[in-house]
């Protein structure tokens, strides 16, 4: 069997459990994977620009803010749409990805990543303090949940927790096939290639900055949908959302998943989630427990969860790359 | 126009350091030609002039009568001038069939389709297929680079250059490093290369040189200090006491 056959067996086993996870009735966790499907789209972008394209970037968070906002403030001041939020997001995220882009994927490594967080930080500031618009310090509450209407024939609500769920899985799952589309293509090893040898790619007659900032604003794009399901999803937001910390947690998941397999960082982002909240039912100092784990990943699991699996996948049934 | 490619007062300055000084080269067409010189002549730093990897000081580069002094590197892929490195210059984590077709991808502009599956570009995977036969790495091209010798990454490293059919190919020491029986495989390539191609190279081991080259220039510190046939360059008395007295 071919590793592409065997990876399309894995992603269809998970998405009928994720599918099948409601039957169970169980709100809690279906209210906790709905964060997670959402955030993993979140990790996902990023691993884009980490995994890729080799570029670092501190300051992701910015794009669930920009997005969450966005959609929020359409939904509310502008037209109760879901898909019109969501919509405005992306289109905001990934506007704003390409004017500051422009400026940030000149510079590589560490200035790059630095250069990310100064931005997110500075947004998260203008969000702080722009009490009018965002409502500052105590957040938007009250952000609609409209229903989903679809060709204008049938609507489809998504106030219970179970429906909102099927809505996320069904976008985010569609966008992760976008996604893997994009990444196998031409343009995906450009990307890939500029992560091995940027100089090199210069070599073969392309613009390694054209291809980076793609790069970015695709990250953006698909960044700025998971904040645009986020915000009616939890109900209120606040420039938390934007904080330096929230990017550098979104980098942990993806070391967690794996940042060398496409959907590492997704499963990443789902083992973090339960496991803060798991530790959390016993002690207050999950920072300790999460910190000891991601060492321990970091010295004997490099290539993450799914790296570490895949490994020993193909140790057993010696399958040749 | 016979020159394909010419340099006018070519000067690099790094400090007080003139690494290139006043150079003006001149490349016939589909001729052979290689740049010899000591350690810190000049060869790479020239190198790196003409493909835009670094600014000169001073001076212009021209290839096929237009100016390329300003343009960045992979604009001036795009005219026609292909290079392969010093140091061996590869995707390490690609395989050695991508390696190769992303080149040919990028040679036929066909890099940007984010939509479409890499099994669709039938006619760029059947070019890919030649290349590898060409350096010959057929046998190993759905391998990890990782497993390459030394030389098969060199031949590799050609291979992407080759892919994006430049008019004018720029070899940094082709067969540094590599055992015997592989620098005559990478000799015999050279040759062939130049029946469609200007090749420009700079070589430490000589017997290559005056075996391949048509035309010889000989940097030292900066300069040109003679360019000739083989015969002129190994009778040169200036060129004999740059290389510390060694009779070439």
């Amino acid at each position: 069997m071919k590793i592409k056959n065997i990876n399309k067996i894995f992603y269809t086993f998970i998405f009928i459990l994720l599918f099948l996870l409601p039957i169970s009735g169980n709100f809690y966790y279906i209210n906790l994977f709905t964060e997670i499907i959402i955030i993993s789209l979140l990790v996902m972008s990023l691993n884009i620009l980490i995994g890729y394209t080799g570029m670092i970037s501190l300051g992701h968070a910015v794009f669930l803010g920009l997005g969450a906002y966005t959609s929020a403030l359409v939904m509310k001041d502008i037209y109760p749409s879901i898909m019109l939020g969501i919509f405005s997001a992306a289109i905001i995220s990934s506007l704003y990805a390409f004017t500051v882009g422009i400026f940030c994927v000149r510079v590589s490594g560490l200035y790059f990543a630095m250069i990310t967080l100064a931005f997110s930080q500075a947004i998260y500031t203008i969000t702080y303090y722009w009490t009018s618009l965002t409502g500052g310090d105590d957040g938007m509450i009250g952000i609609p949940r409209p229903d989903l209407n679809i060709l204008g024939i049938y609507n489809f609500s998504l106030e219970s927790l179970e429906n909102y769920y099927y809505f996320s899985l069904i976008v985010v799952s569609s966008l992760f096939y976008v996604m893997k589309k994009i990444l196998d293509s031409p343009f995906g090893t450009v990307l890939q290639a500029i992560r091995e040898n940027p100089e090199r790619v210069q070599f073969l007659g392309i613009s390694v900055f054209r291809y980076k900032l793609g790069a970015f604003v695709l990250s953006g794009f698909f960044a700025g949908i998971a904040g645009g399901l986020f915000a009616p999803f939890q109900g209120f937001i606040s420039p938390e959302l934007i904080y330096w910390t929230r990017s550098g947690e979104i980098i942990l998941m993806t070391i967690l998943g794996g940042m060398n397999s496409f959907i590492g960082p997704g499963i990443g982002a789902g083992i973090l989630i339960l496991l803060k909240d798991n530790i959390l039912n016993y002690t207050e100092y999950w920072r300790i427990f999460l910190g000891s784990i991601l060492i321990f990943f970091v010295l004997f699991m490099p290539g993450g969860f799914v790296g570490f699996l895949s490994e020993k996948f193909n140790e057993i049934f010696k399958i040749k790359k | 126009m016979n020159n394909i490619l010419e340099t006018h007062n070519l000067t690099c300055e790094f400090g007080s350091l003139k690494a290139v000084n006043n150079v003006n080269l001149k490349i016939q067409k589909q001729k052979i030609r290689a740049i010899i010189g000591p350690n810190g002549a000049g060869k790479t730093t020239l190198f790196n002039l003409i493909t835009g990897k670094i600014r000169p000081s001073s001076g212009k580069v021209i290839f096929k009568g237009k100016e390329i002094t300003k343009m960045s590197p992979f604009q001036i892929v795009k005219k026609g001038i292909g290079r392969s490195f010093q140091i061996t210059n590869i995707f390490p984590r690609l395989s050695v069939f991508n390696n190769i077709f992303i080149a040919v991808l990028a040679n036929s502009n066909k890099t940007f389709h984010i939509f479409s599956n890499l099994s669709s570009f039938k006619n760029e995977i059947g070019k890919t297929y030649d290349l590898l036969k060409t350096v010959e790495l057929s046998e190993k091209s759905r391998s990890a680079t990782s497993s390459l010798s030394h030389g098969e990454r060199r031949n590799l490293e050609l291979g992407i250059t080759l892919a994006l059919k430049p008019e004018l190919i720029l070899l940094d020491e082709p067969t540094a490093g590599m055992s015997i029986e592989e620098t005559q495989k990478t000799v015999n390539l050279i040759q062939k290369i130049s029946d469609k191609t200007t090749v420009l190279f700079t070589e430490h081991d000589m017997s290559i040189v005056f075996k391949i080259a048509d035309i010889i220039t000989v940097l030292h510190q900066g300069k040109i200090i003679a360019d000739g046939s083989p015969e002129t360059i190994q009778n040169n008395h200036e060129v004999q006491i740059a290389y510390l007295g060694e009779k070439i």
